[in-house]
């Protein structure tokens, strides 16, 4: 069983270690490899275990059959072996090939593609003599997932230790922790709390006198006492909701302040995470923990928290008072107890399905929304109104449907837990009742008693209800300090190396990327781009074009390689120093909601409305500016929709023109304007990029024209560059292009 | 510097198809006309899930179509089973069997899956991540990005049950 266990995990997370195991090593020979894989599907499909491990001049394969295993070949790294990959759907085939001849051939899951495109990589390096390095984890962005040492499971990228293995209780005391800041809120609000549930525990026993003392005829009967009684039983009442109006006050004002802490820290972490997590993450999730979830933690910590300390309080005391008056009746109010926890087990349980479940159908619900309503204008085009109703009122059914499950299970969990618990009240009665009547037990201390039981059944009644929002504040709780948790992939060293002026000097170093450690998507690139150049870039739609400047960006670090800007590593320089001096246009541009004047001046704050003005001017955007009533102080919609593509980018230019920066980089920043507009622009561009590096992407190459050097991008590969006049002669990839537009051209012109 | 496109690959019908298997393993085409042979042919369904048997495109090596295949019934009984064959061993994914349990751990579901692959593991990330097609398969997509199929009219009440109560 445990072996069976073991190899399905294997299976499943794979050999995420440094090592591959001990057993397939000593195979091999002993020998650590460089790097190792697994090929985890066997020639028939079924999963099985073959191990790929490279050292320095060969390649060995190890198989496991049936337990055992056993070398499955051997290949020398020379001339004339190679290796590759066949990419399929869900999983892909690594060939190894010598002279020509399929020598072996190995099936592995997506799960270890990463694994084995590091590998080809390297061993196909090491084929041709040269001594690539090893990439090593941590270098790149791109990594292994981490598994936990104790249970094996993936650990997320968000976290430094493994969430399962994580007591919940960790998270609580980190909750806690936020409350510490205000002592005196939290002081005063328990207080109250527990103050006012010891004074809970003081009338029933005001009643017993009351009875026994006051109200039964009898010779010692003291009538004087009835008044007292009653003033004190007043005054206690007075002070108790006294003491409630204390507590929720400080506890919600404390809870209102822990939530906005926690809020801002949330969005303050965002802000420094990297661009890999957001593309990671969806958006909604993201939202969803900054608002909702810190408004559940708000609700626990104001009345979550206070409901549990002050039902226990309830049970212990009350318990203890039923102990110590009438020990015998105390023990008949525990006989419904197991069986009532019993049935609040089964009822938590059950209502976590449901609930797990429900969440998943409203999220389903919600995804309708936050794909239809930015949709609007493509629903209506198409005219499919009709359908996206149909498909909104589909799912809110299903979410009604099985929110009708969450009602029928809560009114069968309350009737039966009543019903017991009424069966515990009739013990008593049936007990107490014949005692009394016959003279053997007193009115007094029956009523006061029922008074503690009807005490001590109250919270057991809430048990499943508090258990709900304890697991659903826990779950919150950690959605937030996830996020908290996550360390950002690209920040400044501790130590930056000190860079001096900017002067926009760029130089790619063999830099290879790769968005998600599979596919390459930048190879092998080498360039230099010297101060005051300006350089055209253009390729193929998916060349890479928008990669490369994501890097030089430093949005991305490289897997291989590295780039520099004024000769520096941009992974040792302040990160807010370099974006600072880089200005981009991006290819989608994005507004904000606000006025023309601040959307211009995002970057410069402080810029003066001449300034800004001058900005728009080289942009082309003053006349169109100057258009709108509101003229600069035009509100823009949310990411800019009320203008048009073509203004929105000239927006953009402006405001990267703004910043004055060494180094401008233009993505298809004149793609939506018409030629007499691109040409306009372009002749303000020019004058502007005197004495700062430029670069450009664009298909249209006319575009380029005043580029000093073209560079030509396709599949990830630098493929040609230099003048227009030496890649015309080349009779290249870009004569090619370049052609085929001027015959489109003179076809539109004629 | 200088690296000229490769030129474009023939256009060839169906009928005319000709696939074979080169001894490194991968698949060759043999132009109609005669000639050398071209290697490095790679083939793809169009619709890998509503339809998979029909629209079988067929590439060359930098991905630009020889032939669009609308039937796999069109082909000479050679190039149909090469291509097949091809079909079946680049694809990797496992039916779901039986669902044993699902795991919540926070941001991440554990399932525990049998599949006709083997027991596995998977760890999905995200609730979208198990969703059903309009025929009623669900499909199931795990941190990896491996991707799993489970019919849930052919499965057990029990893993039926797991399976609806996770996707919506
Ligand atoms: N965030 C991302 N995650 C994963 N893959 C990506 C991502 N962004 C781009 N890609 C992939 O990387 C490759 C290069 O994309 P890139 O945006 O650099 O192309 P491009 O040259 O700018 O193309 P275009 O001219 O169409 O803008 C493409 O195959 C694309 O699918
Ligand atoms: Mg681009």
């Amino acid at each position: 069983m445990v072996k069976f266990l073991k190899k399905r995990l294997a299976a499943a997370t794979g050999p995420f270690g440094e090592l591959p195991p001990g057993d397939v090593l000593e195979v091999s020979g002993g020998v650590k490899p460089c790097l190792f894989a697994l090929a985890d599907v066997l020639p028939s499909g079924a999963y099985g275990e073959t191990w790929v491990l490279l050292y320095e001049r060969e390649l060995v394969l190890v198989r496991r059959a049936a337990g055992a295993l056993s070398p499955a070949g051997r290949f020398e790294l020379k001339t004339g072996l190679s290796v590759k990959i066949a990419e399929g759907a869900g999983g892909s085939r690594f060939r190894v090939v010598r002279e020509g001849i399929l020598a072996a051939e190995l099936r592995f899951s997506i799960r270890q593609a990463k694994r084995f495109s590091k590998l080809l990589h390297v061993a196909n390096a090491r084929i041709e003599g040269n001594a690539e390095p090893i990439p090593q984890a941590g270098e790149g962005f791109v990594d292994e997932e981490k598994t936990c040492p104790k249970c094996r499971r993936l650990v997320p990228e968000w976290a430094d230790s493994c969430p399962y293995c994580l007591h919940r209780r960790r998270i609580l005391m980190r909750l806690a922790s936020y409350t510490r800041r205000y002592p005196l809120l939290i002081g005063a609000g328990m207080g109250a709390a527990v103050a006012g549930t010891l004074l809970q525990l003081v009338p029933p026993k005001l009643t017993k006198v009351l009875i026994n003392d006051v109200l039964t005829p009898s010779p010692h009967r003291n009538e004087g006492l009835l008044w007292p009684l009653v003033i004190v039983t007043a005054v206690v009442i007075v002070l108790r909701v006294a003491l409630q109006k204390v507590r929720l006050k400080n506890l919600a004002v404390l809870s209102e302040y822990v939530t906005h802490d926690l809020r801002v820290a949330v969005f303050d972490h965002l802000q420094k995470l990297s661009l890999a997590y957001y593309s990671k993450k969806p958006t909604g999730g993201l939202i969803s923990r900054i608002t909702s979830d810190t408004d559940r933690l708000w609700d626990f910590i104001a009345f979550g928290v206070t409901e549990v300390v002050i039902s226990l309080i309830v049970i212990v005391g009350a318990a203890t008072v039923m102990f110590i008056e009438e020990p015998v009746l105390a023990a008949l109010t525990l006989i419904p107890i197991p069986v009532s926890l019993v049935i609040t087990a089964f009822h938590v349980r059950a209502m976590h399905s449901i609930l797990g479940r429900l969440w998943a159908k409203w999220s389903n619900m919600t995804s309708v929304l936050s794909d239809v309503i930015p949709g609007a204008r493509v629903v209506k085009a198409f005219t499919q109104e009709k359908r996206e109703s149909g498909r909104f009122t589909n799912r809110s059914r299903v979410v009604a449907d099985d929110a009708m499950n969450l009602h029928t299970e809560w009114t069968n969990y309350w009737p039966k837990l009543s019903l017991l618990l009424s069966a515990g009240t009739l013990i008593i009665w049936s007990y107490a009742g014949p005692r009394i009547v016959g003279g053997a037990f007193d009115l007094g201390s029956f009523v006061m008693f029922l008074g503690y039981v009807a005490m001590f059944y109250g919270p057991i009644e809430h048990l499943g209800m508090m258990n709900r929002m304890f697991q659903r504040a826990t779950t919150s709780a950690h959605r937030v300090f996830s996020v908290l948790d996550t360390p950002p992939t690209i920040y400044t060293p501790h130590k930056t190396v000190p860079c001096g002026e900017f002067k926009g000097a760029v130089e790619f170093d063999r830099v290879s990327f790769s968005y998600d450690g599979i596919k390459r998507v930048l190879q092998n690139i080498s360039f230099r781009v010297e101060p005051g150049e300006v350089i055209g870039l253009a390729g193929p739609s998916g060349g890479g074009k928008t990669t490369l400047i994501n890097l030089i960006c430093r949005f991305y670090d490289p897997v291989e390689g590295r780039v520099l800007v004024d000769g520096v590593d941009v992974r040792r320089r302040d990160l807010h120093e370099l974006r600072r001096n880089i200005g981009v246009v991006l290819q989608e541009p994005y507004l904000f909601r606000g006025t023309v004047t601040e959307n211009i001046a995002y970057g410069n704050p402080g810029a003066s409305p001449g300034e800004i003005i001058e900005a728009a001017k080289a942009a082309n955007a003053h006349d169109f500016i100057v258009g709108f009533p509101d003229g600069y102080d035009t509100m823009l919609g949310e990411r800019g929709q009320t203008v048009s593509g073509g203004e929105r980018q000239r927006l953009s230019i402006a405001r990267a023109i703004l910043c004055n920066p060494k180094l401008l980089i233009l993505d298809e920043a004149t793609s939506s304007v018409d030629s007499k507009t691109e040409m306009k622009i372009q002749e303000a561009i020019d004058r502007l990029v005197k004495g700062r590096t430029t670069i450009a992407i664009a298909h249209r190459l006319s575009t380029l024209r005043k580029a000093h050097r073209l560079m030509i991008l396709d599949k990830g590969k630098l493929v040609e560059q230099g003048t227009h006049e030496e890649l015309m002669a080349a009779d290249g990839l870009y004569a090619g292009l370049h052609r085929t537009q001027s015959e489109l051209h003179s076809l539109f012109a004629v | 510097m200088k690296d000229k496109e490769k030129p474009e690959p023939p256009k060839v019908g169906p009928a005319d198809l000709s696939i074979r298997r080169e001894a490194d393993g991968g698949l060759a085409l043999l132009p109609p006309g005669g000639g050398e042979p071209l290697a490095g042919v790679r083939v793809a369904r169009c619709f890998p899930w509503t339809r998979p048997d029909s629209y079988i495109s067929v590439r060359d090596e930098a991905g630009r179509e020889i032939s669009l295949v609308p039937d796999l019934g069109e082909l000479t009984p050679d190039t149909r089973r090469e291509i097949e064959a091809e079909l079946v061993a680049q694809e990797f994914i496992p039916r779901i069997v039986a669902v044993h349990d699902v795991e919540d751990r926070f941001d991440v579901m554990i399932w525990n899956v049998e599949t006709d692959r083997g027991p596995v593991e998977l760890q999905v990330k995200n609730a979208e991540d198990v969703h059903q097609l309009d025929d009623g398969r669900v499909v199931v997509r795990d941190h990896a990005g491996g991707t799993f199929v489970a019919t849930p009219s052919e499965l057990d009440p029990r893993s039926r049950r797991i399976l609806d109560e996770r996707c919506g």
